[in-house]
């Protein structure tokens, strides 16, 4: 008779003390990745990759296999970038040999523009993937399946802010770690892997940075609206209403500092030092950790307090 | 237990013309000797814990704004399988809430199979398994993936967990749907995926919140047949909170009736039921206003049931013959006596609605009045915190 037809059987095994978050991330993720969503996380990955990835390739493939060299490199990297402001004004040659990323110099604020053109995108995939992750946890009575057990209220937050933070690392850590091990498999510098050791780690920081800032606006909104949608639309709505706040007061008032009201300032203030970066002037203020720091921190209180009245009325 | 026996006399002329049966003298008498062992709200303390009890449960309290949840509440339940039973906001909610360690007590405390709530939160919710009584499932599961979460939620390890939510979900009738999707289940399938959930990682105590809601009747009678093997075949203990009496009388050995917070009956069941048994509806031929006032001069609880009959509870102090012997004083003769059908219901009933003014009958000695202002619903009050 096999086992399962022998009626109930007591458990004489052992049982662990394990942290339950892996699990409770690989559910949070695995019920939330539908084929929208891979289209979706495709397409956003493809696009710094698009942009920046097939010019690398191409860059540095010729360079690697015909020798080709670059226009306009004669005058030299500057030893820093400055974030922002410092593409635009580079020469062409200049921005050619960053973006072929042939020298560390010119590596590490590659990456760091890629990463962040992805910076609506690190919104967008989370929002839609993740809208209803606390929504549904209460409107299909889920959260008992995790109160009602071993599972502390900080475990249960740990693992949303990570489920969101792994979506919004598939459109930012992703594809800048797979350009960076692209340029080092093609880069003429025999120790470029060694120059830019640090690259992965400051890559993977900065995603967890746009991670914290997106899962603070997701589950804001999450605890906030029942409709997944509403939470996506809403995040995405925010996102270019901050954008667009900051730009019309930072012209209005003529002070290009009120610019760290948009996330996209705001959040390339905070990671672009990571990549060995300057930063404009008018981004160096200590008001930058308002909006990039602490206005996150004070959401995910936010939402403990929340967590914390549904878990009462679990 | 019920008869019917038409009096044109007394009892004693009755006994004397031989139409009473030994049955009823038996019933009477064995009324007359043997009170049930049930504590009502007038008493002021729990007796000593017994043995073996799973849940023990000293002085507590809870309040939500100005509602009291609970008052003092102090109770234990003997393992086995015990009925938790009260009408909304009689505190039931926030109990089980307190004992799975989601709420804390102002005062008192509360031991969960010998560990402390208070103290080892995670470990009282490892050891017990819950129910709960609305709809709780992840969008996206197969019923296996689902009961297999709850599994490594509570420690198992990942396979051991993926082999018990194939056994469990097959020992509760769900074989043939473990790998639907549980959105697609019907009411009565997630009811029972919840069973699955509560047993997977093997618990030696449960808590079931209304489990047979929305069952049909088959699937009531097979969920409570799976309780009542869990109880009997497998020695859990549950705590099974239900507004539905029957489901009650059919599982448990025990039942706690609360009641704005305070216990208002708790006892066996059986024993809950013998406070029935002394319950009589009467007719009377003659000066019926006489009868009542000497049954009530006697002691006896007396309230009319309808134009014709009248309820008498037997109380302490007196004895079921003894309303022959006022039949006798008042001049009149029963032509109707009934016992009173032995059911938790009317005990149950009577318990907790005496704050409504309901209780006019013999439930004054379950439900002596308790001072306190009016009760809210804590359950409302709760989803405000």
């Amino acid at each position: 008779m096999p086992v399962f037809e022998q009626g109930y059987r007591p458990y004489k095994g052992t049982v662990t003390r394990r942290s339950p978050i892996p699990s409770m991330i690989w559910h949070n993720v695995r019920t939330r990745i539908r084929w929208y969503i891979w289209l979706l996380a495709a397409g956003l990955m493809a696009y710094p990759y698009a942009v920046f990835g097939v010019m690398v390739f191409l860059f540095t493939a010729g360079q690697a296999l015909f020798g080709m060299g670059l226009p306009g490199t004669a005058g030299g990297l500057p030893e820093t970038a400055v974030a922002f402001d410092s593409v635009r004004g580079m020469d062409p040659g200049r921005m050619l040999a960053m973006l072929t990323a042939t020298t560390a110099e010119g590596a590490l604020p590659l990456y760091w523009n890629v990463m962040h053109q992805a910076s609506f995108a690190a919104l967008v995939l989370p929002a839609v993937a993740c809208g209803g992750i606390l929504a549904s946890d209460r409107t299909t009575g889920a959260m008992q399946i995790y109160f009602a057990r071993p599972v502390t209220r900080f475990q249960y937050m740990v693992s949303k802010v990570l489920t969101v933070a792994l979506f919004t690392a598939l459109v930012t850590a992703v594809p800048t770690l797979a350009i960076w091990l692209e340029t080092v498999a093609f880069s003429p510098d025999p120790h470029f892997i060694v120059r830019t050791w640090m690259a992965p780690f400051a890559i993977i920081a900065a995603s967890a940075f746009y991670g914290l800032w997106s899962a603070s606006v997701i589950l804001t909104l999450s605890t906030l609206l029942k409709r997944p949608v509403l939470t996506s639309i809403g995040a995405i709505f925010l996102y270019l209403l901050l954008s667009m706040l900051g730009e019309q007061v930072s012209h209005g008032v003529g002070d290009k500092m009120w610019r760290i009201l948009s996330p996209y300032y705001a959040i390339g203030g905070f990671t672009a030092p990571l990549f060995g970066m300057d930063l404009p002037e008018w981004l160096i203020t200590p008001w930058l950790a308002v909006p990039a720091l602490i206005m996150p921190l004070a959401l995910l209180a936010f939402v403990w307090s929340r967590v914390r009245a549904v878990e009462v009325t679990t | 237990m019920a008869f019917d026996v038409a009096w044109d006399t007394t009892f004693d002329a009755a006994l004397d013309a031989g139409r009473v049966t030994q049955t009823l003298e038996s019933e009477l008498d064995a009324v007359d000797a043997a009170p049930a062992d049930v504590r009502s709200a007038g008493a002021a303390d729990y007796p000593a814990p017994r043995m073996q009890e799973s849940v023990v449960v000293r002085n507590l309290s809870k309040s939500f704004g100005d509602v009291q949840a609970l008052r003092g509440l102090t109770v234990g339940f003997p393992k086995g399988a015990v009925g938790l039973l009260g009408p909304n906001g009689a505190g039931k909610s926030t109990l089980l809430k307190i004992l799975l360690g989601l709420l804390t007590a102002e005062s008192g405390s509360a031991d969960v199979l010998g560990r402390s709530v208070a103290d080892e939160p995670m470990e009282v919710r490892r050891l017990v398994g819950y129910m709960p009584e609305v709809d709780a499932y992840i969008p996206g599961l197969t019923g296996a993936e689902a009961v297999k979460f709850a599994g490594v939620l509570c420690g198992l390890p990942r396979r051991v967990a993926q082999q018990r939510a194939h056994e469990i979900l097959y020992y509760v009738g769900l074989a043939e749907s473990r790998y639907r999707r549980v959105e697609q289940y019907s009411m009565g399938m997630r009811q029972r995926l919840r069973l699955a959930q509560a047993l997977v990682h093997d618990p030696e105590l449960i808590f079931l919140d209304e489990p047979t809601n929305g069952l049909d009747p088959d699937g009531r009678d097979e969920v409570l047949g799976l309780i009542d093997d869990l109880v009997r075949s497998h020695n859990k203990s549950i705590v099974l909170c239900s507004h539905l009496l029957h489901d009650v009388e059919a599982v448990c050995e025990h039942v706690v009736v609360l009641r704005e917070g305070t216990i208002a009956l708790e006892g066996s069941v059986d024993d809950v039921r013998r406070l029935e048994r002394g319950t009589y509806h009467i007719r009377v031929s003659g000066d019926e206003a006489a009868f009542e006032a000497a049954v009530r001069t006697r002691g006896f609880d007396v309230a009319r049931q309808d134009e014709e009959t009248l309820r008498v509870r037997v109380t302490d102090g007196t004895l079921a013959h003894d309303l022959f012997a006022a039949a006798h004083e008042a001049g009149c003769a029963i032509r109707g006596l009934s016992t009173v059908e032995q059911s938790l219901e009317g005990v149950f009933i009577r318990a907790v609605s005496s704050a409504a003014g309901a209780d006019h009958v013999a439930g004054a000695a379950l439900n002596p009045a308790q001072d306190g202002p009016a009760q809210g619903d804590s359950a409302q009050t709760e989803e405000g915190v």
